[in-house]
């Protein structure tokens, strides 16, 4: 479970962020600039939100009016970031274990023995990330942030450098991973048919505000506003599902 | 001609002790200035600069008004039983005073072009700041790291004009082989004499430049980035 409200005060931009997620795959849907990954950030404890509550799970990472704001490194999340800054100077594999610094050795082979072979990365390991393919990279990407237990993944626009086919690749793989692992996905795009192959419950956001959020047929099919109308009901028809 | 072997010595001794103190104090400061805002940061800044546009007599003239017997400071450091001028410690005050400020410039700008995501993730995989500092953005500037070091070293070495004010030229004490080589030249040896030392300094100085480029060439680091 996921539930998030919370404001924030960015310059001229304000976030009002509301909304919850029983599990699955929330997809925060929106154009660039409509405050998703700032959203996720704050989901993830970079950024600090004015005032409101975040809870993953049955843990309270953040709520303003008690005083709580667990940091990033003891949130417990795992975090792809658009441009997915993988550790330049660490092979693939030092890149998975990289978040098991605490764990065994055994752990840590246990892991190795997993993470690639569910992401299909074997053979790569001694490689460094400049020497991955764009598709291997994002996989790389998510093994890292899989590779210890996490209570979430979040997920920001992994895919947008991607082309198409290597897109569809990725995407059945999120499906997958999502069979395997019982934790919510939350998944933040632009992309209305990523959107829709992905959601299980869909977040509509303009302007830092959510505008709808619900079922993604819910959503997609009776939209609460013109604008969520707009937003995604023109495309729907264009986007060929 | 003699050479003076202490001299040389004394060269070696302070100038790799000032880059080792250096390190340990510049490196969180440059982090510091590079990553967070806080109150005063440009007058910190501005200071970081200023031994580096001071022509070096000036810092030897400063750092006795501030740590000499009868500087600001120097009563409190009397009562400790700390006398600074005229030792091999204010040799190396001097050293520092002179040659950290290019250390903190160049690690304050390698700490600047690591891009904060790799830290941001880095915190988000449950990774301690600390930690994270030291596996990745101390890894991601060793370049900057040792091209600093390098400069600091060197700056650190070819100190004259402030030690011979403040820390004075007593052989075997404070006198480094820039002031050896003064020293020759206002002998009788004159110009010969300083030249002779001129190029054993210049040698050694030359050779530790290229170990260190080599050192640097097979750690691999010259093109991590992405």
């Amino acid at each position: 479970m996921i539930a998030i409200a919370v404001r924030k005060q960015l310059g001229e931009f304000s976030l009002d962020a509301v909304f919850a997620s029983a599990g699955g795959t929330p997809v925060l849907y929106g154009e660039s600039g409509s405050g998703k990954s700032v959203t996720l950030q704050a989901i993830a404890g970079l950024l600090r939100p004015d005032d409101g509550t975040i809870r993953i799970g049955e843990r309270t990472v953040f709520d303003s009016a008690a005083g709580i704001d667990v940091p990033p490194h003891h949130r417990n999340l795992g975090y792809v970031v658009q441009q997915l800054a993988l550790f330049p100077h660490l092979t693939a594999e030092e890149n998975i274990t990289y978040a098991l610094t605490g764990a065994t050795d055994a752990d840590r082979r246990h892991r190795l023995d997993d993470l690639p072979a569910l992401l299909s990365l074997e053979g790569l390991e001694h490689r460094l990330p400049r020497q991955l393919s764009g598709g291997q990279q994002q996989r790389l990407a998510l093994a890292r942030a899989l590779a210890r237990p996490v209570d979430a993944l979040l997920l920001d626009e992994p895919f947008s450098a991607l082309d198409e086919s290597l897109r569809a690749d990725l995407r059945a793989e999120i499906l997958r991973i999502r069979s395997e692992l019982t934790i919510p996905i939350v998944f933040v795009t632009h992309d209305l048919r990523e959107a829709y192959l992905l959601a299980d419950s869909v977040a509509v956001i303009d302007n830092g505000r959510v505008l709808q959020h619900g079922s993604k047929e819910d959503v997609f099919q009776r939209p609460a506003s013109r604008r969520v109308a707009q937003l995604t009901g023109v495309r729907t028809s264009s986007a060929g599902r | 001609m003699l050479v003076p072997l202490y001299a040389l010595r004394l060269s070696l001794i302070t100038s790799t002790l000032t880059l080792g103190i250096a390190l340990v104090l510049c490196t969180p400061l440059a982090y510091l200035l590079a990553r967070y805002r806080f109150l005063g940061k440009r007058i910190v800044d501005t200071l970081v600069d200023l031994p580096m546009v001071l022509p070096p007599t000036v810092a030897g003239v400063a750092l006795p008004v501030a740590f000499g017997r009868r500087g600001l400071l120097g009563d409190p450091l009397d009562a400790a039983g700390i006398r600074l001028a005229f030792t091999t410690t204010a040799v190396v005050a001097v050293q520092i005073f002179v040659s950290a400020p290019f250390l903190v410039r160049s690690l304050k700008a390698s700490f600047e072009a690591v891009d904060t995501v790799y830290e941001q993730v880095s915190a988000t995989l449950g990774v301690s700041p600390l930690r994270t500092f030291w596996r990745i953005s101390l890894r991601l500037s060793r370049p900057a790291l040792l091209g600093g070091a390098v400069l600091c070293w060197m700056r650190a070495l070819s100190e004259l004009g402030a030690t011979l004010i403040f820390a004075g030229n007593f052989e075997g004490r404070t006198q480094t082989m820039p002031l050896a080589i003064l020293t020759a030249f206002e002998s009788q040896q004159g110009l010969s004499g300083a030249i002779a030392l001129s190029v054993i300094l210049l040698a050694v100085a030359g050779l530790l430049l290229i170990v260190l480029r080599i050192a640097l060439r097979n750690s691999g680091m010259g093109n991590i980035r992405p």
